[in-house]
């Protein structure tokens, strides 16, 4: 790529992160004094401390509870196939779904309760809505993402390491340390940074059970306090988070991960005992029936009525959720790749990787909104048209900056696996730079962009705010139709979408693992 | 010739003279469907909906100004409508049957916006639990004996905001705050997102009392009409301030161009075949009292009521305010 195009695209990628950013912060200076303080004296610190807890308890109980069941699936060779299922199953669900199926089991009314207090009387009942549901419930919706990051790390051979620091008199969980975790712990780190964020961002659980989150008072603040700039104020607090985290997480990674290749751990190694292995599979077996199979379940009997499957839209709903899926996809991977082949093996990678990644904790409102900012100041409009065209680039334009980082790290990561003597060579045999993209980098790096492109395709399907917000045509995706019947209790009409989207969510997720969609070079490059 | 000509263009230009209204409203579209649709068959035109939230439509029509495609705006909570009048958003219009159909204390004093519905904040109780006869206001629910036994939604939601709004205004801004403290003091169980879950726990859980819209209980009596949790309106009686009245509304807006077919619209939505096919919907009061013989049967065990008084401006004027004391005090 020649350097006047590379400078060219930099310029656009940072033109684009930035400048919804920079309206977002230039309208945080029109807050009014009276609400700013009101804010400062009582909202702040709480909604800033709920948010760390928040973040943090969810991010934890993710991190502990993937590699649980990454090591069960390891030692359990039956569920090799059943767990990638069952946690893809998890991925697919969004957590706001989960949330309200919990808590319809949990809840006063619910059969849990209605149970105990018929035996035990009132003194029985528990408060639902509390914080450890909270941070259960998310964290076990986003545990397949260290799930599926340690299943990248876990390739490879290195038992024979792990053994050989035993027989040399290591303990066991010394060779743990020592072997196994500088190994999985940049897996695991990557993992963790994207539940953080995505913590930070959440508003669908934090509302429903009642925890005074910055997303929440962000809300309340533009809705109730009818202040957009206090609004924008304190989702200028909510990015400098997100920042720490990726500043964090960049600078947790220690040198020598940077260089590991594909590493493999034979995690039957973990399991010194079967009584381990027994309590591992009955602790992971219990979580997941009761935080996630038994709401399934009530899912499914929610939807078991013929009569709504025939009056619902629900075909359009799909229709047009994998119309704005696909259009978007490819609009934020295209954009995501074209850069990251701009700033690849030079120092400008950080420029972009770095706001793409603090962006993807932002709320989806306000990255909707700063693209409406955006759009209105940059481009001189006056209103914002009501077809198909302008608020499906503009919502593309959030999707690129909500989800871009996660193809951004899937490149990053495949780019990492191949050795850089590879394109040295390449470049100097090539006849011309379009050549050594079509025959090297391009199949090298499908694996990447397909993978990436499918994971914000699942997103993009699960996402509300910004879509409600800036509806393309005046479209309704399964996300927006759940929202709109759960908020008014009508669980059984949104069981109907909530389960399509499930589906739809899990399909897409089984083409990441069909290997006919990879290109025949890049097989071979790998093999 | 001539005239089959003429008559053949007039054929096909007929569909064009079906003009569009485009309306933006934050209602729940499967609410609002069925009266666009009843308006289409009645009157020929189309109506094409933007649906959103409260705060990024009004940001949205503010931000297109005198650009914008909008010819109506319906929401719910006058504090909403208020909000986008202050802003400027909303044209005057003046209609003698509007006028006739739409108490004053419903709509705008300059016409700005006009209510469709009425919502009524009650008190709901369990009749095993409590007798009726304790109940009486809602500043009587911060009292002692009501320790450990009230339920409440989200101070988040615009209902309790436009509620205290309301107080703050009957009562003051520091009777509101001990008040609104007392509430908080006797909350049995945390907060509730909703109304449909705070009316399952009084019916079984650890709430006795609670304050919720009437169209949520009358949706669960619908269903099940020996439902057990039943409805009080607070504050009758001679001297009384009446129960709290918010309504769902609509305003033609300033920049439309068809402001004579959007004003007639609104004038179709509170007259007889609208006011009960939305009353039916979603089980709201109508707003005018010439339908009580039509009035849903779920509505009629609700019983009459005697309404507040205050005009709704004041809930949106006065909704910054409620919510910095709710706050304030606590209520999450």
């Amino acid at each position: 790529m020649s350097s006047g195009v590379r400078l060219f695209l930099i310029s656009a990628g940072l033109f684009l992160l930035l400048g919804p950013l920079f309206f977002l912060a230039q309208t945080s200076f029109r807050v009014e004094a009276e609400v700013w303080d009101h804010l400062r004296a009582h909202t702040l610190w709480p909604s800033l401390i709920a948010t760390l807890i928040f973040a943090a308890g969810s991010t934890l109980w993710a991190l502990f509870f993937g590699c649980l069941m990454a090591l069960v699936s390891w030692r359990l060779p039956f569920f090799r196939l059943i767990l990638p299922l069952l946690m893809g199953a998890l991925f697919a669900v969004p957590p706001y779904v989960l949330g309200f199926l919990s808590l319809s089991l949990l809840d006063y009314s619910g059969p849990v309760q209605r149970t105990l207090h018929r035996f035990f009387g009132e003194q029985a009942l528990f408060e639902p809505r509390s914080w450890p549901w909270a941070i259960f419930i998310f964290g076990l919706t986003s545990s397949p993402y260290l799930y599926f990051s340690l299943q990248v790390g876990l390739r490879g051979e290195v038992r024979p390491l792990l053994e050989a620091g035993l027989s040399l008199g290591d303990s066991f969980a010394r060779s743990l340390r020592r072997i196994l975790w500088p190994r999985l712990s940049l897996w695991a780190l990557g993992g963790a940074s994207l539940v953080f964020l995505e913590a930070l961002a959440d508003f669908g659980v934090a509302d429903l059970f009642g925890i005074s989150t910055l997303s929440r008072e962000i809300f309340q603040t533009w809705g109730s306090l009818f202040s957009l700039g206090g609004a924008a104020r304190l989702s200028l607090l909510l990015l400098a988070l997100c920042l720490a985290t990726v500043v964090l997480t960049q600078f947790l990674k220690t040198p020598q991960d940077e260089d590991q290749k594909q590493v493999a751990v034979d995690l039957s190694s973990l399991f010194p005992n079967s009584k381990f292995s027994a309590a591992a599979l009955g602790l992971a077996g219990g979580v997941f029936l009761l935080l996630a199979l038994i709401p399934l379940l009530q899912l499914f009997l929610w939807a078991a009525k013929p009569q709504l499957w025939l009056e619902l839209p629900w075909p359009q709903a799909l229709f047009q959720t994998l119309l704005i899926g696909v259009l978007g996809s490819v609009f934020t991977c295209s954009l995501v790749f074209l850069l990251f082949m701009a700033v690849w093996r030079r120092r400008s990678e950080r420029l972009l990787g770095l706001p793409l990644s603090a962006t993807y904790g932002l709320p989806g409102s306000l990255l909707g909104l700063s693209s409406l900012l955006f759009f209105f100041q940059i481009g001189g409009w006056e209103q914002l048209p009501s077809g198909w065209i302008v608020p499906m680039l503009l919502l593309s334009l959030v999707f690129f900056l909500k989800f871009g980082s996660l193809l951004w790290r899937g490149l990053l990561s495949q780019s990492a696996q191949l050795p850089s003597s590879l394109f040295e060579s390449a470049e100097l045999l090539s006849p011309g730079p379009l050549q050594m993209w079509r025959k090297i980098t391009w199949p090298l790096m499908f694996p990447a962009l397909r993978l990436g492109f499918l994971l914000v395709l699942i997103e993009i399907m699960k996402e509300l705010p910004a879509t409600l917000m800036l509806r393309p045509g005046g479209t309704s995706t399964l996300a927006l139709r759940v929202h709109q019947f759960a908020s008014e209790s009508e669980w059984d009409r949104a069981s109907v979408y909530a389960l399509v989207l499930i589906c739809a969510s899990l399909i897409c997720l089984l083409l990441t693992r069909l290997h006919f969609l990879r290109p025949k070079e890049a097989l071979d490059a790998r093999t | 010739m001539k005239i089959r000509y003429i008559l053949a263009c007039l054929f096909f230009a007929l569909p064009s003279f079906a003009a569009e209204l485009v309306l933006y409203s934050t209602r729940k579209e499967q609410l609002l469907e069925p009266l666009l649709k009843a308006y289409e068959e009645h009157s020929g035109h189309r109506l094409k909906v933007v649906y959103d939230s409260e705060g990024p439509l009004l940001e949205r029509l503010k931000r297109e100004g005198s650009k914008s495609p909008a010819d109506l705006f319906m929401v719910v909570d006058a504090g909403n409508l208020w909000k986008a009048s202050d802003l400027g958003l909303l044209a005057p219009i003046k209609s003698k049957s509007l006028e006739a159909a739409v108490p004053a204390s419903l709509r705008d004093p300059q016409g700005q916006w006009f209510a469709l519905t009425r919502r009524v904040r009650g008190i709901v109780y369990h009749p095993k639990k409590v007798d009726p006869k304790e109940l009486s206001t809602y500043e009587d629910l911060a009292s002692a004996k009501w320790k450990g036994k009230l339920c409440l939604r989200s101070s988040s939601k615009v209902y309790n905001q436009s509620l205290v709004a309301m107080m703050i205004e009957r009562l003051g801004t520091d009777k509101t705050r001990a008040v609104v403290k007392g509430w908080v003091d006797n909350l049995g169980a945390k907060v509730f997102s909703d109304d449909t879950s705070l009316i399952k726990a009084i019916e079984s859980g650890p709430c006795h009392v609670g304050l919720v819209n009437s169209y949520y209980l009358g949706r669960l009596i619908a269903d099940n009409p020996q439902y057990p949790v039943k409805m009080f309106w607070p504050n009758q009686g001679t001297g009384a301030s009446g129960a709290h009245v918010n309504i769902s509304g609509v305003g033609v807006t300033r920049s439309s161009q068809k402001k004579a077919l959007a004003q007639s619209f609104i004038e179709w939505s509170v007259g007889p075949q609208a006011q009960k096919i939305l009353s039916d919907i979603n089980l709201e009061f109508p707003i005018t009292t010439n339908l009580v013989n039509e009035l849903n049967p779920t509505l009629k065990t609700f019983g009459d009521f005697q309404p507040e008084n205050f005009n709704l401006a004041i809930a949106g004027r006065r909704q910054r305010e409620a919510v910095i004391l709710m706050e304030t005090v606590g209520y999450q």
